[in-house]
């Protein structure tokens, strides 16, 4: 009895350890569609997964022993792309339920690199461009001023000011 | 020593306070006073009411709050908790009583006493939420402290306060074979408990079954819980990550096949009943196994293992206090934060950050009451087992057959689920 008890409690550990990322078949975009945006690849772990917290503990850790101002802004725009990865993978794959906290968690983290932005650099500019683009093109899947288009529009006017 | 017991019912008696004056009119509270309102407008609640109501003594107690609410010119909500909260002080005065009945010494017996005065368990359901289980849990006490330590001209008393019982919620129902076949008394004994037992609820019911009886039963009887707690909470995180949806698929089979599956429990716990006659342990048994195996576990149900656990002495209800806590603050934190704060602090329901620790403490709980049932079965297991004769042994063997196939079932509507959620999230 013991040992099937500790049976069932693997097999339901080992559901959620997996690290296959999985997407809507019907998603808006398609994997090459995305790839025109830079996007090339989702997150492993995203949103909506109840394994998400784990992540986002794992990267703050990983913050703290980032000791000098040069180390903690690559650190933070690195942040900010897994941010827009996971984003774009809540709306494509149209996930409403997920949608207010993805946006605002990319809007924070926008704020939060926007004051070391290089906006002369022009790789990083051009990245920033894409992501705008992108977001304008999944914002215009939903109707025009409802709650989800209203959500995107604000994440499109936030990536706007980065440059 | 005393003043331990003292201090606990004080610091408790604040809390409760603390807590009903900053409940709000809602949830279950709401619903109860529509089930009284409607029954002192001369309505039948069974009938014009859209959803299940409580059993008839439940019905009555509401309208009475509601009167007394008029005169003594407070919220509903108040003057039912008032009771709520008195019926866990007595059950705590009972408790201390058993316990010493049962020779434990002074000492931890009160802090036994003092341990049930402060659970938090028994104070939010009683003094946030407001439902009715204290009240239930105490008439069952008296009905099992008349049944050990009082003679057998007393049997009718103990059949009425179980038939109290489970004329203000039902579930004492699946005790009822077990006060039946408890082989202190001969069959004349048994008899008289068993009409005393129906007598409460027969004699409530009979003003609402003018008409429609077999639907008003039906009513009464036919709710089966919201799927809320224990490993419900977990299967509704595995479907929750498709798009933040709480109402899962299947979960009509999940609960039909849960209700197979706890009634071939039950079978097995009370086969172990009828050899050796151990009432708490039986009613321990088969309560922490309804919370731990039935699909519709709604969040009150928590409180009805604590009593007996404690009788039992069982050191693990820490672990089950601290899990089960966790588990119902996260619950109302996620889906109705009014019912636990109430007037204290006013946060929006359905944010996402508290779903999480709401799965994380049902997967904990769930995984800690199978533990602890397997330890408490295990040490007596094969002894039990080899009390039984041939028959008895094959009904057993019978009865985990069973048992193994509606886990299968139930596996296989799991694994459904499981498909469904990758289907909706497959590249």
């Amino acid at each position: 009895m013991f040992k099937f008890t500790i049976l069932l409690f693997l097999f339901i550990l080992l559901f959620f350890l997996s690290t296959d990322t999985f997407a809507k078949t019907n998603q808006f975009l398609t994997k090459q569609e995305l790839e025109q945006f830079g996007i090339k690849n989702y997150e492993d772990i995203n949103p909506n997964l109840l394994t998400y917290p784990l992540k986002r503990t794992y990267e703050n850790f990983i913050f703290l022993f980032k000791f000098n101002q040069k180390s903690k802004q690559l650190y933070s725009f690195k942040l900010f792309e897994k941010r827009f990865r996971e984003y774009i993978y809540i709306i494509n794959s149209d996930k409403k339920g997920f949608l207010t906290d993805a946006s605002v968690r990319y809007n924070s983290m926008a704020g939060a690199v926007k004051p070391f932005f290089l906006i002369n650099d022009k790789t990083q500019k051009a990245k920033i461009i894409n992501y705008k683009n992108l977001l304008e093109k999944l914002r215009d899947r939903y109707r025009a001023n409802s709650a989800e288009w209203t959500i995107i529009q604000q994440s499109i006017e936030v990536t706007k000011s980065l440059i | 020593m005393i003043y331990i017991l003292i201090l606990a019912a004080l610091v408790s008696l604040v809390i409760r306070i603390y807590l009903a004056i900053n409940s709000i009119h809602t949830a279950d509270l709401y619903l109860m006073h529509i089930m009284g309102s409607k029954f002192l407008e001369g309505k039948n609640p069974y009938l014009v009411l859209d959803f299940n109501s409580y059993p008839p003594i439940a019905i009555f107690i509401e309208a009475i709050c509601i009167k007394l609410s008029y005169l003594l010119n407070l919220h509903f909500q108040l003057v039912l908790k008032i009771w709520l909260n008195l019926a866990d002080f007595v059950t705590a005065f009972l408790l201390f009583k058993i316990l010493i009945k049962q020779k434990v010494n002074y000492p931890k017996a009160i802090l036994w006493t003092s341990l049930f005065l402060l659970n938090p368990i028994s104070i939010i359901i009683s003094s946030a939420h407001g439902q009715m289980e204290s009240m239930t849990n105490l008439f069952t006490l008296l009905s099992i402290y008349i049944v050990l330590f009082r003679g057998k001209k007393f049997i009718y008393l103990a059949g009425l306060f179980l038939g109290i019982a489970i004329g203000i919620k039902p579930n004492p129902l699946m005790l009822f074979p077990i006060f039946l076949f408890y082989q202190k008394y001969n069959l004349k004994n048994v008899f008289i408990f068993g009409v005393f037992t129906i007598l409460p609820l027969l004699v409530s019911l009979l003003p609402f079954l003018g008409q429609k009886p077999l639907e008003i039963i039906f009513r009464m009887l036919g709710y089966s819980g919201v799927y809320d707690m224990s490993y419900a909470a977990i299967l509704r995180g595995v479907w929750w990550q498709d798009n933040a949806q709480i109402f899962i698929p299947y979960s009509l089979e999940f609960l039909n096949t849960s209700k197979i599956f706890f009634l071939s429990y039950l079978g097995i716990i009370f086969l172990i009943f009828l050899k050796t006659q151990k009432l708490f342990q039986s009613i321990f048994l088969t309560y922490l196994g309804f919370i731990t195996f039935y699909f519709g576990i709604s969040v009150q149900y928590l409180v009805w293992v604590t009593p007996f656990a404690i009788i039992l002495k069982e050191t693990r209800v820490l672990g089950y206090l601290l899990l089960g806590t966790l588990s119902m603050v996260s619950f109302y934190l996620y889906f109705g934060p009014e019912i636990l704060l109430g007037n204290i602090y006013k946060i929006n329901p359905f944010q996402i950050k508290y779903f999480y620790w709401y799965f994380l403490f049902n997967s904990l709980f769930w995984f800690y009451n199978i533990f602890w049932i397997i330890k408490f079965l295990k040490p007596d297991f094969k002894k039990n087992y080899k009390l039984f004769n041939k028959i008895e042994k094959n009904i057993f063997k019978l009865q985990i057959i069973l048992l193994i196939c509606f886990l299968f079932i139930f596996l296989f509507y799991v694994q459904k689920l499981i498909f469904l959620f990758l289907e909706n999230n497959l590249i």
